[in-house]
């Protein structure tokens, strides 16, 4: 029970990175990446070759994944959203653009790394430590510690400083805030580096966790988006939650039914959330003045 | 000091300002009547550059902003309060003056002596200074949309129909500001459907129609034309 728990909190953090990177991004442009899980990959992937393969000390390694991921979103951008204008709402062709993205991703990865998932090595080595009674990877530690502080940062970013405010202007109007003189484009690609930064740390902690491989993502992806909506789409705080929650149940329910029914219980999860509050636990349904 | 030059604005294939001409000179208020949809928002959202012209030059200080994107044409010192307001509904209205200040953020001391005089223009602002503005009235929220607009020390304030809505203690109340801004030395451009109110404060106006310009003139001129008195002030709404 308690490792079902932990475990849960394990993959719910990871699902809670992704909801949080999508949000970032469906807040000032209003669309959802359907690529995310694959920059993810993409993250795991160039964490694989800057560690393991060229044998980067960790630290350096992972900052160079940032920036690689990063500058990997701000092209998905230029790519994938740009062509489509401002105003997003009135065309679809994102959607496509994005999943077409996500595919092309996969393909390359499939290319250049091999379809045969490699290694990753766990975070503070493969020993287990005791806490409270409880045995634990160093890893797993790790994971929910980064987690917590990514969100928090997160929190005090957009609610207090200056970028979160121009941030949270660009999700109500792009014209607007170019009115108070703001690049809200220079906003939505800061939102892009950022995602992919979130992206570059989730790859990095869940490869561990599944191996890194071009698939590696496929259904986690759509658990991020899952988390998403289930904590309320462009909401920080129902992402961690949602993605939280999440893996809790889904880790929970597999101590009741066999392992080859996982995905098909987290989807049943997701849908029952949705039903019961389509807006998200966190969501609220907003009544626009007229 | 904004000069626009035969500027022909389009949606898609549409063509809804043809050849218009106008100019503002500096300590002016000037004021553009029209009808509905005779294409004023359209105007101005051309001039502070959220709609680029297809044909034609702006002229604002002398240089040729028809090409400028609307984040750099308010560094110039041109300004604009929307139509409908458009405050930032789920920031305080704190945080909406302080996106207005962006451009001056990093001056703190000009940045507080702004937020003081705006607090001092519109006191209700200052009592409400952390309810979030998607919470204000209307008339609050138009007080609000103003002072986010000069927060940023502009040259030039463009107000889109600040009286749209609001009830007629407002409305006076609205104007009363208008002419006070300008008589601290802001050189306005207003467009407004009020005819009678707005040609009152203004020193020249012209009158939109389907999205040329009709008419030219000093505010009298205007005020005193058969066809205005008949289409624009005859009917008094209130
Ligand atoms: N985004 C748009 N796409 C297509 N047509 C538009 C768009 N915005 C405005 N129009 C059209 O342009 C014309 C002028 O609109 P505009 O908003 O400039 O009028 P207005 O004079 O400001 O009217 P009002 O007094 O009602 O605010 C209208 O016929 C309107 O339907
Ligand atoms: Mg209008």
């Amino acid at each position: 029970m308690f490792q079902a728990l932990e475990s849960g909190m394990v993959m719910g953090s990871i699902y809670a990175l992704l909801a949080l990177a999508i949000n970032i991004i469906y807040s000032t442009t209003g669309i959802i990446n359907f690529a995310h899980g694959e920059i993810v990959m993409l993250g795991a992937m160039f964490a694989l070759t800057f560690i393991v393969t060229s044998g980067i000390p960790f630290l350096l390694g992972l900052i160079l994944t940032c920036i690689t991921v990063a500058i990997v979103a701000v092209i998905l951008y230029y790519c994938t959203v740009r062509p489509f204008g401002d105003k997003l709402g009135n065309s679809l062709g994102w959607l496509m653009a994005t999943l077409g993205a996500g595919i092309v991703f996969t393909n390359i990865a499939m290319l250049v790394f091999g379809t045969q998932p490699k290694a990753f090595p766990p975070i503070g080595g493969s020993e287990l430590v005791k806490i409270f009674g409880i045995k634990l990877l160093p890893h797993d530690i790790w994971v929910l510690v980064i987690t917590l502080l990514i969100a928090l940062f997160f929190n005090v970013v957009l609610g207090k400083t200056i970028l979160g405010n121009a941030i949270k202007a660009t999700s109500f109007s792009h014209s607007v805030t170019k009115l108070m003189g703001i690049s809200s484009q220079k906003i939505v690609l800061t939102c892009f580096a950022m995602s992919g930064i979130i992206a570059a740390i989730a790859g990095i902690l869940i490869s561990p966790i599944t191996f890194v491989g071009p698939q590696m993502t496929a259904t986690i992806g759509l658990k991020g988006f899952g988390a998403a909506i289930i904590g309320g789409v462009g909401n920080s705080k129902g992402a961690f939650a949602g993605g939280l929650l999440l893996g809790i149940l889904e880790a929970l329910a597999m101590t009741q039914v066999t392992p080859g029914y996982k995905d098909a219980i987290a989807f049943l999860i997701m849908i029952i959330a949705i039903s019961i509050k389509p807006e998200g636990i966190f969501g609220v349904a907003y009544e626009k003045k007229v | 000091m904004l000069k626009v030059n035969n500027i022909h604005v389009s949606y898609g294939k549409v063509e809804i300002i043809k050849q218009v001409s106008f100019e503002v000179n500096q300590g002016e208020v000037v004021v553009i009547i029209g009808a509905n949809g005779a294409g004023k928002t359209t105007i101005m959202k051309t001039v502070t550059g959220l709609l680029k012209p297809t044909q034609g030059e702006i002229l604002f200080e002398g240089q040729n902003i028809a090409r400028t994107p609307a984040e750099k044409i308010v560094k110039l010192g041109l300004a604009m309060c929307p139509e409908g307001r458009q405050v930032f509904p789920q920031h305080t209205v704190y945080e909406n003056l302080v996106l207005g200040g962006y451009l001056i953020r990093k001056d703190k001391p000009m940045f507080q002596k702004n937020i003081e005089q705006m607090y001092n223009l519109f006191p209700i602002l200052k009592e409400r200074s952390k309810q979030v503005a998607g919470t204000l009235s209307g008339g609050e929220q138009q007080m609000l949309a103003i002072a986010r607009a000069m927060m940023s020390n502009p040259k030039l304030l463009l107000l889109d129909e600040p009286s749209a809505g609001l009830a007629p203690i407002y409305v006076k109340n609205i104007f009363d500001m208008i002419q006070k801004l300008s008589e601290q030395g802001t050189t306005i451009l207003l467009v407004e459907q009020m005819a009678n109110m707005a040609l009152k404060i203004a020193d020249r106006a012209y009158v939109l129609e389907t999205g040329r310009i009709a008419l030219g003139g000093t505010a009298v001129e205007i005020m005193n034309d058969p066809k205005v008195v008949e289409s624009y002030l005859g009917s008094k709404k209130y």
